[in-house]
C-alpha cells in the first residue's frame, strides 16, 4: 500500500520548511559568512591586515587572555555555588524544592539590565569598588540560574536512583559523593559551564557597569569597534569568539561523555 | 538532618544575595530622594509618578511588548510549518537542520548581534529599527520554537493529515482543522518562551535598534550618574509583574496537577 502512495503528495511536504530555511540562511548563514568576508577582504581584495593587527597591537591578545581568565573564574565560581544548591534541592528532601528552584529561576524573567542596574546601585550604597571583584560577582549572580538548572535536572533525574543504590550497597557518604554523584553529574556541570561561559566571555555592559580599565573583555572590544564602524577588526574578534565557543562545546562534550562512562563503570 | 540544615542555610544565603539588589530597588522606589541613601529615606510616590510621566520609558515598554509579541508569533508560525517539513525529511537532513537551528542558540549573542549589523549594512538597510528588530527577535525566538514544537509533532499520529486528505479535505483545511489544534499547547508554550527570550534581550537590540528603544536599551541609555529616580520604580514594576504572573501560573499548574492526579 505504502509504495503506491502518489508521489506528488510526498514531494511538497518538505516545502513547508522552506520559509524556515530561507529565514535561517538569510539571518544565520549569510551573516556568519559576512564575518569571514569582512575579516579577510578590504575594498574587494584579500588581506591579512585585520588578523595581523589583532596579533600585533598588544591590546587585543591581552584582552583575549584576560577574557578567558575572567570568564573561566566566574564560571567556576558559579558552578561551585550552583552544585551544592542543585544537590541539596534534588536530594535533601525539602518539602517545597520546586518553589525554591522557582525562586532561583525567577530573576531570569526580570530584565537583565534592570537586575544589573539594581546590583550597581547596591554596590554604590555599600561601597564596593568597580573592578575584578565586582565584575565577577555580577557575572556569577546574573547567570547563576543557568548553572543551577542543568545540574539539578541531571541529579534529580537519573542519578537519584544510583545514589540510593550506592548507599544500599554500603558506600560511605564520601564514596557516594566521589564515585557516584560527581561522575554522574558531569554532563550537567558541563552544560552549566557552556551556558555560563558563553555569555560571560562576550559580555560588555557588565564590563561597563562593574569593570575598570583592567577588566576589559572581548565583548567590550567588539562593542567599541562596532561603534567606530571598524567592521574588519570587529569581525576578527567575532571569529575569535566563535572559535572559543566551538572549542568550549567540543571540550565540554568530550568531558561529559567521559564522565558518563565513568559513572556507568563505578 | 544536620545535612539538611546546612543545605537550607546555604540556599537561603544565596537567595538573599540574589534578591538583595532587586528588593532594595523595590524599597527605594518608595523613597523620593534623587539618589538612593540609606540614611535619608523620604516616603512618597514621586518615583512612580515620574515613571508614568516618562515618555521615553513608556514608549520603550510599548516597543518591548510589541516587538516580543510580533516576533514570537512570527517565529511560532515559521517553526510550525518548518516542523511539518522537517519531520518528513530524511534522517541526515533532519540532523543537519537541527544543527542549523541550534547555531543562534549556542553562538555568543554578541556575535549574532554583530553579524546582523553586517547583514543589514550589506543589504543597505538603515534607519529601519522596527523592521530590523522584528527580524532579529524572530531569530531569537525561532530555535526554541522549533525545539518545543517538533517533539510534540513527532508524538502525534502522523497519518492524521493524510487521513483528513483522504476523506476529501484540501491540504490547508486538513492542516487547520486537524494538525494545528493538536499542536496548540506546544505552539503556546513556544510563543511564551520566545516572548520571554525577546523581552530579556539586550545585546542584539542594542546593536540593531537604530534609535528604537526597548526596556533594556532605555535602561542602558541612562548613563549619567545618578540615574533618574524613576528607574527604581521601573525595576519594582517589572519585579511585581513577574511575581504576580509566576504566582498565578504556579496556582494554575498546581490545580491542573491535582486534577490529573484525581483523574488517575
Amino acid at each position: 500500500m505504502k509504495k503506491n502512495k502518489p508521489k506528488t503528495r510526498m514531494s511538497y511536504k518538505f516545502l513547508f520548511a522552506l520559509p524556515f530555511f530561507i529565514f535561517m540562511i538569510m539571518m544565520v548563514v549569510v551573516p556568519l559568512s559576512l564575518l569571514f568576508f569582512y575579516a579577510f577582504f578590504e575594498d574587494g581584495s584579500f588581506t591579512f591586515a585585520h588578523i595581523q593587527y589583532f596579533f600585533t597591537d598588544s591590546v587585543s591578545v591581552r584582552i583575549l587572555f584576560r577574557s578567558l581568565g575572567i570568564a573561566l573564574l566566574a564560571t567556576v565560581i558559579a558552578i561551585l555555588i550552583a552544585f551544592p544548591i542543585a544537590l541539596g534541592l534534588a536530594t535533601a528532601g525539602f518539602k517545597r524544592s520546586h518553589t525554591i528552584l522557582m525562586l532561583f529561576i525567577m530573576p531570569m524573567w526580570i530584565n537583565l539590565l534592570l537586575r544589573s542596574f539594581a546590583l550597581r546601585e547596591l554596590f554604590g550604597i555599600i561601597g564596593v569598588e568597580r573592578g575584578l571583584f565586582a565584575l565577577v560577582f555580577a557575572i556569577v549572580l546574573d547567570y547563576l540560574p543557568l548553572a543551577i538548572i542543568p545540574i539539578y535536572v541531571v541529579i534529580s533525574g537519573t542519578s537519584k536512583k544510583y545514589i540510593e543504590a550506592s548507599q544500599d550497597l554500603g558506600a560511605n557518604p564520601t564514596q557516594v559523593f566521589t564515585k557516584t554523584i560527581l561522575p554522574l553529574s558531569v554532563p550537567g556541570i558541563m552544560a552549566a559551564f557552556l551556558l555560563v561561559f558563553t555569555p560571560a566571555i562576550s559580555t560588555y555592559f557588565l564590563v561597563q557597569y562593574f569593570g575598570d580599565n583592567s577588566t576589559r573583555m572581548l565583548g567590550w572590544l567588539l562593542f567599541q569597534l562596532n561603534i567606530n564602524s571598524e567592521f574588519g577588526r570587529a569581525s576578527v574578534i567575532s571569529i575569535a569568539l566563535l572559535i572559543i565557543v566551538v572549542l568550549t562545546i567540543l571540550i565540554t562534550n568530550r568531558l561529559s561523555k567521559r564522565g558518563n562512562k565513568r559513572g556507568g563503570l563505578w | 538532618m544536620k545535612k539538611k540544615i546546612i543545605y537550607a542555610s546555604f540556599i537561603f544565603l544565596v537567595i538573599a544575595l540574589v534578591y538583595a539588589p532587586i528588593l532594595m530597588l523595590v524599597a527605594f522606589s518608595f523613597s523620593e530622594t534623587r539618589i538612593m541613601q540609606t540614611d535619608n529615606f523620604q516616603f512618597g510616590f514621586g518615583t512612580w509618578r515620574d515613571l508614568f510621566q516618562n515618555q521615553r520609558i513608556m514608549s520603550a515598554l510599548f516597543n518591548t511588548i510589541l516587538i516580543a509579541t510580533l516576533s514570537a508569533a512570527l517565529a511560532v508560525i515559521i517553526a510550525t510549518f518548518a516542523c511539518m517539513g522537517i519531520i518528513k525529511m530524511k534522517r541526515r537532513a533532519q540532523s543537519a537542520t537541527m544543527i542549523l537551528n541550534q547555531i543562534p542558540f549556542i553562538n555568543a549573542t554578541i556575535v549574532t548581534a554583530f553579524s546582523l549589523v553586517l547583514l543589514f549594512a550589506a543589504l543597505g538597510i538603515f534607519n529601519a529599527g522596527y523592521f530590523k528588530l522584528i527580524l532579529a527577535h524572530t531569530l531569537i525566538c525561532l530555535p526554541i520554537s522549533v525545539l518545543v514544537i517538533l517533539p510534540r509533532l513527532r508524538s502525534m499520529d502522523q497519518n492524521m493529515f493524510e487521513a483528513a486528505q483522504d476523506l476529501g479535505a484540501p491540504p490547508m483545511h486538513a492542516m487547520f482543522s486537524v494538525v494545528i489544534p493538536q499542536l496548540m499547547p506546544a505552539m503556546i508554550a513556544a510563543f511564551l518562551l520566545g516572548f520571554s527570550l525577546s523581552l530579556d534581550d539586550f545585546i542584539i537590540t542594542q546593536f540593531n535598534n537604530d534609535g528604537v528603544h526597548t526596556i533594556s536599551t532605555v535602561v542602558y541609555s541612562y548613563t549619567r550618574i545618578p540615574p533618574p529616580r524613576e528607574l527604581r520604580a521601573l525595576g519594582a514594576l517589572i519585579f511585581g509583574l513577574v511575581l504576580v504572573i509566576l504566582i498565578f501560573v504556579n496556582i494554575y499548574l498546581g490545580k491542573r496537577r491535582k486534577k490529573s492526579e484525581v483523574n488517575r
